[in-house]
């Protein structure tokens, strides 16, 4: 086991600096000068070869980035040049709303997907099963931005209500105004990442039903709730497990929209907004972070793996 | 692993087809063992035919400014609105159609095309030639796709050709790394190592042994990936950086809505109604082929 993880760790390593170089060197291609944007259309040559030596942008791509790597290194993630803040404060005093956020949807996915998918399976090809699997494709169909969209226009027209804007509350400081400001866009993002997991969790269990041990279980005489609760959900969450996991994925990039229509000061409206400005240094920040992020959620879904399905061994 | 009432041989199945029934039953039979497919389908053939025939069918011209007063509301001469120009916003949700379906269709053809020849390849040649497709497969199916389309539509610049081409390789990685698991599976099978023997050439192997073989389980990934295909290019557009303006992108009508004062909720309740609808079709379609096709996960 252990020889596996550091394997899959060096494996990490180079998903990890493939994609931050890919990234770098995407944004390089990007047409646009971050350099004139920055000065604005009446800068003179000067002034914008002074900023581009000065952001470093006259160096060879690969000399930029090994530039920017060692200065990772020591801990120092820069100053932005289009907003002169510093980039390592920004995600420290960004990450705690983007943290509820994100812990807030998967509870809700958790809460609604599992138990959903479990009366699904059990109550197969009945009413409600069918209800329960429409529900959960509108949930994979309905655009998240228009129903946030929604969310917020419809309540402001007809009662002249909208959740605190502008300023982003944390939960100590005022729970009941933090919980108005984070419950709408979790749930929101919830829905969709709920729906999948319903779905999963329905075929898991239905797939596990059909084993040779529940039959034994039954032939026994168990009851049928200790039958599916102890012995089929428990095998049939493995796969749900994973694939929860790499949701979070999904939902970093869900962060981008949902946070930007509720005005949210997270990480997902920082790299939105980072990339709208051609913030070259903080997109490249951002995707590293990221791309750090899932590729430990993806080792820890394997190493969860293993521990719930005890069958599993790595070597 | 098939049930009791599948029969195990596939060829056998569909020869006990009784061959004598006419095709309203079929079809009516069809219609009961998957209504939802059905819905979803004729959901998909109504917005192919009000994109096809938008010009004919759609009550004023899309960019008609002067079609009514702006921000009218639900009338019969507009019933779906207007927005702050005074644009019809039933003629733009028909025109929109083209847009999405035309975005969807080409970026996932083209997306799949490429994705399963290299996944046939991958698992073919296998090695370490594989081995290097695959890595980089992970590293680009770990990234959020949603970022790593905004960036590179960023690089590309706005437009309806670029935003075909960007969801077209976002596609890529995920859908090789299935159709490469199909093709690893299949390579297991006697027919492959018959070919072989009788002397067939590895692409002819490839191209005529082993596409048709995976061919069905492309269809099926491809019908859900075009209402995530259409998803993609309504998110890309509601963020700015898809379809550009004055075309009736379903995506940026909601954020052109969203961001007007006074608030009129007709203007973004209708594209975005139209966005899910279309997403549900291809969902459901999805679904109900993947029943059909997957003989394993019938009666599930």
């Amino acid at each position: 086991m252990q020889a596996y993880i550091i394997r899959r760790l060096m494996a990490a390593v180079v998903t990890v600096f493939v994609l931050s170089l890919a990234v770098f060197w995407l944004l390089r291609l990007i047409p646009t000068d971050p350099a004139v944007l920055i000065l604005g259309m009446n800068a003179t040559d000067e002034q914008v070869q002074g900023l581009r030596h000065e952001m470093g942008l006259d160096k060879p791509i690969l000399q930029q980035y090994l530039d920017w790597m060692q200065q990772l290194l020591t801990g120092n993630l820069g100053r932005s040049f289009v907003t002169h803040s510093d980039v390592g404060d920004e995600i420290l005093s960004r990450l705690p709303v983007t943290l509820e956020l994100l812990a807030l949807t998967v509870a809700f996915t958790v809460l609604f997907g599992i138990p959903f998918g479990i009366i699904s399976a059990v109550y197969q090809n009945s009413l409600l099963d069918y209800g329960v699997r429409v529900v959960a494709v509108f949930g994979l169909s309905i655009p998240t931005f228009w129903l946030a969209t929604l969310v917020i226009l419809v309540p402001a027209q007809q009662w002249g209500y909208s959740p605190p804007i502008a300023q982003t509350v944390g939960l100590l400081e005022d729970p009941w105004d933090n919980l108005r400001q984070f419950v709408p866009p979790a749930l929101i993002l919830g829905l969709t990442a709920a729906a999948g997991i319903m779905r999963l969790t329905r075929s898991s269990l239905l797939e596990v039903l059909r084993q040779d041990y529940i039959r034994t279980a039954r032939a026994k005489g168990l009851q049928e709730r200790l039958v599916i609760l102890r012995h089929g959900l428990k095998n049939s969450l493995v796969p749900v497990v994973t694939v929860l996991g790499l949701q979070v994925a999904g939902l970093l990039g869900g962060t981008v929209i949902i946070e930007s229509i509720f005005t949210l000061r997270g990480l997902g409206q920082y790299t939105f907004e980072a990339l709208f400005r051609r913030d070259f240094l903080v997109v490249q920040t951002m995707a590293l972070y990221i791309a750090v992020v899932v590729v430990l959620m993806n080792l820890l879904v394997d190493i969860l793996y293993a521990w719930l399905d005890p069958r599993i061994r790595y070597s | 692993m098939a049930s009791s009432d599948t029969v195990l041989i596939p060829e056998l199945g569909a020869a006990a087809v009784p061959r004598g029934r006419g095709r309203g039953r079929r079809v009516l039979s069809l219609v009961r063992k998957q209504p939802l497919g059905v819905f979803g389908l004729a959901v998909i053939l109504v917005l192919a035919v009000a994109g096809l025939a938008a010009p004919w069918l759609a009550p004023y011209e899309v960019n008609d400014i002067g079609a009514g007063q702006p921000l009218e509301g639900m009338s019969w001469a507009h019933p779906f609105g207007t927005d702050s120009s005074g644009r019809d916003m039933l003629s733009r949700v028909i025109y929109g159609a083209r847009i999405s379906l035309a975005v969807g269709f080409l970026s996932v053809i083209g997306g799949t095309a490429i994705a399963t020849a290299i996944g046939i390849f991958s698992g073919y040649v296998g090695g370490w030639v594989d081995n290097v497709i695959q890595r980089v497969a992970d590293t680009l199916i770990a990234f959020p796709a949603l970022i790593f389309l905004l960036i590179l539509v960023t690089v590309l610049g706005p437009s309806m050709r670029n935003v075909i081409l960007v969801i077209g390789i976002g596609i890529i990685p995920g859908v090789s790394r299935v159709v490469r698991g199909a093709v690893l599976s299949e390579k297991q099978n006697q027919y492959v190592e018959a070919a072989r023997a009788l002397g067939a050439s590895t692409p002819r192997i490839l191209f005529r042994h082993l596409l048709p073989n995976v061919a069905a389980l492309a269809i099926v990934i491809m019908t859900t990936l075009l209402g995530t295909a259409i998803l993609a290019e309504a998110s890309l557009s509601f963020l700015g950086l898809g379809i550009p303006p004055p075309n009736p992108s379903w995506g940026a009508d909601v954020n052109a809505a969203r961001n007007s004062f006074p608030i009129h909720i007709p203007w973004a309740f209708f594209p975005g109604a139209a966005i899910s609808l279309t997403v549900l079709g291809f969902n459901f379609l999805g679904d109900a082929l993947r029943d059909l096709f997957d003989p394993r996960l019938r009666g599930r």
